[in-house]
Order: structure tokens, then sequence, then C-alpha cells
């Protein structure tokens, strides 16, 4: 932001000078989107939630009280960025998924608490119509190792998932849902599971979760990636 | 922080990071350590946020840790000592001036001569003609007073139009 009595910047006042046509480009150097992804992976620990609203207000849906809880890292997200590059290796399923996240079809997401976004004009009642979200909503975020695996490495699982079982990733990122209602890493499970509908043909449903997905997250580092459908 | 909620750190990275890494590039960290970089940066404001008062504005805040962040690593020794090969830098009017090669990025064309900068000069105009603060606040950020960061400013343009003008002759 410039004030009264700074010189003029070259980019604009001359915007056709050596130095101006320098500058300017030096102002589009910015990273892409996978390098963005994998920095924010390597912050996991340090980007934190954000606060919780101070209280939920009737009208507000789930998808919007999960954007306020919205997690301290990109894991997946630099995973993401890779397997969308072209000429991206396949990774097989890992043999230690569990065998409930080893669904062979994907499930309807619009019908779990905690996950998607469920864009579109109605969706609390989708929200209501499902018989286990009340209790979902109750599980505590942290889960013991008896419970199963972590959240980063449910997710992880289904990030590893994604090309070579696009139906387990979005399984895990439906079991990522149901656990972690309030999990920090909201973001990521999103991207996964858009990224997953996209491979399993489900174009208009990946959509319409990524539009959600800009909504709730309008400054999020993922945001442009998962509006972009083609592979980087 | 007084009236204005504090942002957290995924707010921060969300909105600057982006900005945070084409500034360290700019201040003359190699690609190959930006990530990192950009990396000690956000630790940094992990742990410093708390801290935060709202003194300035929080961007000025965030580029003055990208300032002494990239300032630390280019005096570590092994950083020191390095002279990469493939962009030499380009001293403005002497005869060593690399000819330009026909193919070189603008963007490489940037970072060589911003490179024959010093530092503080360097600083200075990256943050106010790439990065686009007002002179008050580039002083703010590289601690210096306004009409020092002026003069730092003039100077840059200068030795970076020379250093230009010299890379042309020899080319031509």
């Amino acid at each position: 932001m410039s004030r009264e009595g700074d010189p003029q910047r070259l980019s604009k006042a001359a915007p056709d000078s050596p130095l101006g046509r320098l500058f300017t480009s030096a102002e589009r150097d910015l990273p892409t989107d996978q390098e963005l992804g994998q920095l924010a992976a390597r912050l996991a620990g340090v980007l934190e939630p954000m606060p919780l609203p101070p209280a939920a207000s009737p009208g507000l849906s789930l998808w919007a009280k999960l954007g306020a809880t919205i997690g301290l890292a990109a894991l997946v997200g630099a995973g993401v960025w890779a397997l969308r590059r072209p000429g991206a290796v396949s990774h097989a399923p890992s043999p230690v998924l569990s065998a409930s996240a080893t669904v062979a079809s994907a499930p309807d997401l619009s019908g779990l608490a905690g996950a998607p976004a469920l864009p579109g004009p109605a969706p609390a009642k989708v929200m209501n119509a499902a018989p286990q979200a009340p209790v979902l909503l109750k599980q505590p975020t942290k889960q013991t190792a008896a419970e199963g695996p972590s959240e980063p490495a449910l997710l992880e699982q289904a990030r590893r998932d994604l090309a070579a079982s696009p139906a387990a990733a979005l399984a895990l990122t439906t079991q990522h849902a149901a656990r972690f209602p309030h999990g920090v890493l909201t973001q990521e499970r999103e991207v996964i599971a858009i990224e997953a509908l996209r491979r399993l043909g489900r174009g208009a449903e990946a959509d319409r979760r990524a539009a959600a997905f800009a909504r709730a997250f309008p400054g999020s580092a993922h945001r442009r990636m998962v509006l972009d459908p083609s592979p980087k | 922080m007084s009236g204005v909620p504090r942002p957290t750190v995924r707010q921060v990275f969300d909105e600057h990071a982006r900005y945070v890494w084409r500034t360290l590039r700019h201040l003359g960290i190699p690609d190959a350590d930006a990530a990192d970089l950009c990396q000690d940066v956000f630790v940094t404001v992990h742990r410093k946020l708390p801290d935060f008062e709202g003194r300035s504005s929080l961007r000025t805040w965030l580029y003055g840790i990208c300032i002494r962040v990239a300032s630390e690593h280019r005096r570590r020794p092994y950083v020191r000592n390095e002279r990469p090969v493939s962009e030499p830098p380009l001293e403005p009017g002497s005869a060593g001036v690399p000819a330009p090669d026909a193919a070189l990025s603008e963007r490489a064309a940037v970072q060589r001569l911003l490179g024959a900068l010093d530092d503080d000069k360097r600083a200075v105009v990256v943050l106010y003609e790439i990065e686009g603060f007002s002179m008050k606040e580039v002083a703010a950020i590289v601690d210096c007073p306004l009409q020092t960061a002026y003069s730092r400013l003039h100077a840059a343009r200068e030795l970076m139009l020379t250093a230009l003008n010299a890379a042309r002759e020899a080319e031509s």
C-alpha cells in the first residue's frame, strides 16, 4: 500500500521500462500449489486450529461449525497434489488399513455428520436425517490407540489409498468425519474426499463439495486446488 | 492486540504464505532452501504470535520475521561460502558481467539484479517494489529511518539499472 510522498513503483508507473517489467515479473513469482501444500504438510504441528465459536447458533450448519475448527495441518494436501501431477505413481493400499475402511464402494457422505460440505439449500435437513449424527457429534476429537488410528494417521492412509482405491480413500474420509467431527484436519479430509470423488467419476458431487469447501474456507491454501479439477 | 481478534497461525499461513515464500526468494534464498526458510518463518510465527501486541500491522510484523530469517540464513558459514555457479552475482559495470542468456527467464534476471545489491538495499527494494509496502512500512520492517529507506531505494534502483544496462551492452 502506497502513501503520499512515496516514489512511484516502477511496475505501476513504468511497466514497460526494463526494471518495471522485471518487477512485474517478480510479483508473479509465487510458489506453486504443490510447493505450498508440501510446506503446509511440513508445518502440520504448527498450524493450530481456529478457536471454536463462542456459541453455536441454531441456523449454523454443521459444516460452518466445522469451518470454525479447521485444522492445524495440510498434512494430506501435499500428497494429493503429488498424486494429481501427470505421471504420478499410484500407491497400493497399505496392508495396515482396517477391514472396515476397505469398503468396495463409496458411501453416501451426505448423510454423515461432519462430512461433506453438503452444499445446497438444505444441508441442515440432510444432517438431521442422519440417525447417527447426534451421537457422532458427541464423540471426542482425541482417540486412543485402542480406538483406531490417530486423526493424522487416518487421513494419511486415505491419501495413500487415493490413487489405487479412491473408494477406500473416500470411505476413510467418511470414517474420519464420524470419528473426528471436530477434528483439526477437516480441510485436509475434504481435499482427499473431493479428489476421491473425482477419481470415482462423481464429478458433480465433487464440484458441489468443492464449492462448499471454498465457501467454508475462503482463505484456505487448498482452495485453488479443489476448485480446479485439472491436474497440475 | 486490543479489539482485534488475534489470528491463528493457520489463518496467517493461508493469507500470507505465498508472499512470504516469494519474499524469501527475492531476498536471496535459493529455491532449494525456500521451503525450509518459509517453515522457519511460520515456526517463529507460531512461537511469537501470542506475544504479538498489534503495535504494527500483522503483515509488517510477519515480514520483519522474514527479513531476520533470511538474514540469519545468509550469515550461516556454509551459506556465506557458497557461490552458486548457475547464477553468479551481477557486478554493475564490471567487465565480468555474464552475457545474458537469451533463454534466461525474467525471474532469473530479477534474482541476479537483486543479488548485486547489499542486504539493506535489497530488502528495501523487494518490500517496496515487489511486495507493495509503503515506504513508512518498509522503514519499520527493516528498522531504519524513513529517509534512509528512501536513500536505499533510490540507490538500489540506480544500481539495478546500471547492472541491467551493462548486461545489455555486453550482450550487444
